[in-house]
């Protein structure tokens, strides 16, 4: 049988089509992937939390949003480059938003970065105007002056910007008190207020004098001024977000990550996983089958008797002790399941190898003084092929399984995201008790859908291996 | 469709065009086609042909035990007049099945049951079938070891004791136990040296006169058959080409088959190099037109590649299925 | 005589499969200097305790330090941390043969008992209610399924359970808990999430016991779920190898029942891979299973297992291979006994 045969075998059948066409898709967005994302995005993003600082917390997809009506608020984010500061000395940028939702943001923050200035500090404000022209001021601050022995120009907020979470902020706190005494009569103090930040500036008190507020829908001016005092300072970028309850393709996890690039990440580490583990388990395996069956005597008693205990350690015990010893390292991982996957492989190559041993083939091809190494590599590997073949597919999803396993149990490489690591942290903060679906269930199903690819392919290769269940089909 | 043969009394078993089908992946394929034929009680009938030719799904199909991707259908399948096709699965099983037809089977390596005793195997059918008592069938059994020359002692054997020899001859006496009217063997010898052969047949043919068995023989040894039967009918590519008298078939065969088949024995007395047939067994999936034989045949002309012969009736000989003939009638 | 000696041999070997096992786990401990670690952080420990102790009695410092350095002396001689790892073996060995399981340095029994023994022996009527019980539904069930299936070959029935083995195969059974628990315990709320009694326990013995299997249930479905499609379809596939092979025509051309052909003819044929399957199972599901039970909060042999390898608790997770090894060994032989039974091939070659 060729590889031709194998492949038309395959195809024939239905779950080899649904395999394929799996694999395929996997493949694909895994190249994809490899090309986009940066190879330390695991360190660099995934876990680090200012990543991700101005992403909404635990929110589901935004398509679920969708779905929410008047309930949903989409998250926003205006963001702006650095300006030329004008004649008078003020940096001027000014958003507009459009707001129509029965909620309010979620949180509002906003972000400074690479001040520069001269003598004195500049003064940054940010304002908005309401749908009902009333103005609110919502921040006002002069960033801190000149340090003991530094020199002019002072540069500020160069690597992490300045990041103002409004939503708890007692100066607009305060700002916004005397507003709702000046505008609605309402009076108050900073801790009454604190929580309801969104809703004293998207809404208004839906009776005289109380705390309650009713949205108040429509577009909203802000403005965010930087008042100068020297030609050459200057604000870099600007960001203002206001905070949604739903996020991205995939929803975020408690850090405010962006689950969707997680689980994309996931793909290629996956199928790196999977297959280095089994091609060289295959390769070891099947080599060792194949010595074994061939030399016969002692080398097969001792490779035989090793595979058998080897074979019926269990995996992930083994894989959990080594590596709370030896670290927490991705391919320690992988070496580790090379290292116990390959018995299985070659106590059936062995048998297969002894009855093809005895078969005409060999035993001609001797004949004719070929040499030992060459009837075992080109003969009884040519014959063995298909079903070693099918064995890797095969051991690919075990190997998948398994390193999701560890990492759900916390054992995983911290350096590099995978879908086994997300459900352990949806699995330990609780998700599943909060009801945090689109954290629990993408990484799981992604899990089992690659493992499923494989499987089936499988599936559909063993009537090539197996001629007795051709017949039947 | 005429009769194979020619019968004075009512015959014990009459088959009119059996058909077996095997479905596989690659579409179905007819193993047995239109095959009629009929057994006398006492007589014997070979049936001859190349491995492959489908002579033992014909006679798995007589007992109903074809594998799962197999259809069988007849005009008529009657073992004394009993409906073969028609009757019930449990009353087929419970009646006729091994108590009126029992079959020695080709692959006497794996025809016993590996972790079960010799002994048990034998005496099952007449434990289950007549309800005989466990030390009464074991005499039974003992006395049958003896007629086909077992040593006792094999009762208590298991199958991978014994040596393929013994395993034939424990066949041949578990397909005796129940007294069958009909016993089918099916290449009884074929994976035996030519010695423990040669015994066998002999064997065969005491019993076939002690017990006054009806039997099925059916070979690829055209002289093996000969040497037991009374008719022959020889096989091609699932269908009956020739069948007649054996000394007829022997003496002056008329298919073109049956004449290679006779020419590929080696014959030690005569002094005639064999002759081997050119070419290969057609494929069951894509069978030529015409007659089967055809690719193969030296006295192929135009009518053999389009049309299919019936079998034709030869006075004093028997019945051939061949374009040649046509116009000697 | 000879079967006798041929079981003695088999024995041996396994024995010596024990030892090769336990060798290894204790070579790695003490090879990548985990023991010492771990030796040393005890010590270090104790010390901490006896040096605040005696800073109240001795003010010299020097002869605190003195006394101090001696006392350490012991404790490192107590512990073996004055010997190699490779001298204090043996002896770690030989406790374990005699099934001196030692002590735990930080995990405890429920009742407070540092005894290995103590709480291997509580934590495995749990592993039992839950693991094992689901291994024998799971066999049960697929034996009945593999069988009937392996007559319907090709039929839809035979299709559907073919995906779902392939599905079983590539659902990991921790996930499956996960999901289960967000339908069934909280989108339906009428199971519970996990652990094995409700707050507070019932006092009573037999309304505990069913509060048990009330926690038990949504474990119990997750694991035959998940493992019932690869069971089936191996049954199926062995039954079918064995109901080709040309005996079982035979048997059918003898007229023989249904019934009889599958039960003498093909189950008793290919019973020894099932078998094997069978008696790995079980011993392997007293070990415990690490995930679901870590998924499910229940206190078992994996969840113990994996507490050990958190804690560092070395004599924890020694006893537990060694236990876990032990068990293997036993299942081997009791395989080796029913082999014998079983095949007559073997018993005479």
């Amino acid at each position: 049988m060729d590889t031709k045969d194998i492949l038309t075998i395959m195809l024939r059948s239905g779950s080899g089509k649904a395999g394929v066409a799996l694999l395929l898709g996997i493949v694909i967005i895994s190249v994809t992937v490899v090309f986009l994302f940066p190879m330390d995005f695991g360190s660099k993003r995934w876990n680090n939390p200012a990543a991700w600082a101005d992403n909404p917390k635990s929110v589901p997809p935004f398509w679920v949003g969708l779905f929410m009506g008047n309930n949903s608020i989409a998250h926003k984010v205006f963001e702006v480059s650095p300006q030329e500061t004008q004649a008078n000395l003020v940096q001027n940028y000014s958003f507009h938003y459009e707001y129509n939702s029965g909620k309010s943001p979620t949180f509002t923050t906003l972000s400074f970065t690479d001040v520069t200035f001269h003598n004195r500090p500049p003064l940054l404000e940010l304002n908005v105007v309401r749908p009902d022209g009333r103005e609110i001021v919502l921040y006002q601050q002069v960033l801190r002056g000149a340090r003991p022995g530094e020199s002019s120009p002072y540069k500020r907020f160069e690597e992490t910007p300045l990041r103002v979470f409004l939503t708890s902020e007692t100066e607009t706190l305060i700002s916004l008190v005397s507003f709702l005494e000046a505008e609605f009569d309402v009076k108050t103090n900073p801790e009454a207020l604190s929580g309801l930040v969104e809703q004293v500036v998207f809404g208004q008190p839906s009776h005289q004098g109380n705390l309650e507020f009713v949205p108040l829908n429509g577009q909203y001016d802000f403005q965010i001024l930087s008042y100068m005092n020297h030609p050459s300072d200057s604000v870099g970028s600007l960001k203002l977000v206001l905070g949604g309850n739903s996020f991205g393709f995939m929803g975020t996890d408690s850090a405010g990550r962006d689950l969707a690039l997680g689980l994309l990440f996931g793909f290629p580490i996956a199928l790196i996983i999977g297959l280095t583990t089994s091609v060289f388990a295959t390769v070891i395996g099947s080599t060792l089958g194949i010595i074994s069956g061939f030399k016969g005597n002692k080398t097969d008693i001792i490779i035989q008797r090793f595979s058998d205990i080897w074979s019926n350690v269990p995996l992930l015990p083994i894989l959990i002790f080594l590596i709370f010893i030896l670290g927490q390292k991705l391919w320690i991982v992988v070496i580790i399941m090379i290292l116990f996957g390959w018995p299985g492989l070659t106590i059936v190559v062995r048998s297969m190898v002894l009855q093809i041993r005895t078969g005409q083939l060999v035993e001609s091809t001797k004949a004719l003084g070929a040499s030992n190494s060459r009837i075992m590599f080109r003969h009884i590997l040519f014959q063995i092929a298909p079903f070693v073949l099918a064995q890797m597919i095969f051991f690919t999803p075990a190997a998948i399984l398994a390193e999701a396993g560890l990492s759900f149990l916390g054992l995983g490489d911290p350096s590099i995201p995978t879908w086994g690591q997300i459900l352990e942290s949806g699995f330990r903060t609780g998700a599943v008790y909060l009801g945090y679906w689109w954290w629990i269930m993408p990484p799981g199903v992604l899990i089992v859908i690659t493992a499923m690819a494989f499987v089936l392919i499988a599936l559909a290769l063993e009537p090539a291996i197996n001629p007795k269940l051709r017949v039947e089909k | 469709m005429s009769k194979v043969a020619i019968h004075i009394s009512e015959p014990l078993l009459e088959v009119r065009d059996l058909k077996v089908n095997y479905k596989t992946p690659d579409g179905v394929l007819t193993a047995v086609d239109a095959v009629s034929l009929s057994v006398a009680p006492g007589e014997s009938l070979g049936i001859v042909g190349e491995s492959g030719a489908g002579k033992s799904s014909m006679a798995l199909a007589l007992m109903r035990v074809l594998p799962n991707n197999a259809t069988m259908e007849a005009t008529a399948m009657e073992l004394e007049s009993l409906d073969i096709l028609k009757t019930p699965e449990n009353t087929f099983r419970r009646t006729v099945r091994w108590q009126k037809i029992s079959m020695v089977f080709q692959a006497a390596l794996e025809s016993l049951n590996p972790v079960i005793k010799i002994g048990d195997q034998v005496t099952e059918p007449l434990i289950v079938h007549q309800g005989t008592p466990k030390n009464m069938a074991k005499a039974e059994v003992l006395r049958l070891f003896e007629l086909v020359s077992l040593p006792a002692e094999t009762f208590n054997r298991y199958p991978h004791e014994l040596s393929g020899g013994l395993k034939q001859r424990v066949l041949i006496a578990m397909s005796l136990v129940l007294r069958p009217r009909l016993l089918i063997l099916d290449e009884p010898t074929s994976a035996l040296d030519v010695t423990i052969q040669a015994q066998i047949m002999d064997q065969l043919k005491d019993l076939k006169k002690h017990l006054n068995l009806s039997i099925i023989f059916v070979t690829h040894d055209i002289a093996l058959a000969s040497d037991i039967c009374d008719q022959l009918a020889v096989m091609y590519a699932g269908r009956i080409v020739e069948t007649g008298p054996t000394t007829s078939i022997l003496n002056s065969p008329q298919h073109p088959y049956t004449q290679m088949l006779l020419a590929s024995m080696p014959l030690i007395k005569e002094n005639i190099e064999p002759q081997f047939i050119p070419g290969d067994p057609p494929s069951f999936l894509h069978p030529p037109k015409g007659c089967r034989f055809h690719p193969r045949c030296p006295y192929v002309f135009e009518k053999c590649t389009s049309d299919e012969p019936s079998l034709i009736n030869i006075p004093k000989h028997g019945q051939v299925k061949c374009w040649l003939f046509e116009t000697k009638q | 005589m000879s079967l006798g000696v041929t079981l003695v041999g088999r024995a041996l070997s396994l024995f010596g499969v024990l030892i090769v096992v336990l060798l290894m786990l204790v070579v790695t401990l003490g090879a990548t200097g985990f023991s010492d670690r771990i030796l040393g952080a005890i010590v270090n420990e104790e010390m901490r305790g006896i040096r605040e102790g005696l800073a109240q009695t001795i003010r010299n410092p020097d002869e605190l330090e003195q006394v101090l350095n001696t006392q350490r002396e012991e404790r490192e001689k107590l512990y073996g941390l004055d010997k190699k790892w490779h001298q204090r073996l043996p002896d770690m060995l030989w406790r374990l043969m005699v099934l001196d399981l030692g002590e735990a340095r930080t995990l405890r029994s429920f009742d407070g008992s540092p005894k290995v023994t103590t709480i291997v022996l509580e934590r495995l009527p749990y592993t039992m209610v839950l693991i094992t019980s689901a291994s024998i539904i799971t066999a049960v069930a697929g034996l009945a399924i593999g069988v009937k299936l392996a007559t319907k070959v090709g039929s839809k029935f035979d299709r559907i359970v073919s995906y779902m083995s392939a599905i079983s195969y590539a659902l990991p059974a921790w996930w499956t808990g996960i999901l289960f628990i967000l339908i069934f315990a909280f989108q339906l709320r009428i199971l519970p999430a996990g652990g094995i009694h409700s707050t507070p326990p019932p006092e009573q013995g037999l309304l505990r016991l069913i509060d048990l299997i009330y926690h038990a249930i949504l474990p119990i479905i997750t694991l035959v779920l998940v493992s019932l499609g690869a069971w089936i379809y191996t049954v199926r596939t062995m039954v079918l190898n064995t109901s080709q092979e040309f005996f079982v025509t035979v048997a059918r051309a003898k007229g023989l029942p249904e019934r009889t052909v599958t039960l003498k003819y093909i189950l008793r044929v290919a019973a020894p891979p099932i078998v094997t399957n069978l008696v790995l199972g079980l011993a392997a599901s007293l070990g415990g299973a690490i995930l679901t039970e870590t998924v499910f909060n229940w206190p078992g042999m994996g969840r113990l297992y994996y507490d050990a390898i958190l804690a560092a608790d070395e004599a924890v997770i020694v006893a537990l291979t060694f236990i876990f090894a032990l068990l293997y060994v036993t299942a081997r032989f009791v395989l080796e006994v029913l082999y014998l039974i079983l095949d007559p091939r073997i018993r005479y070659s």
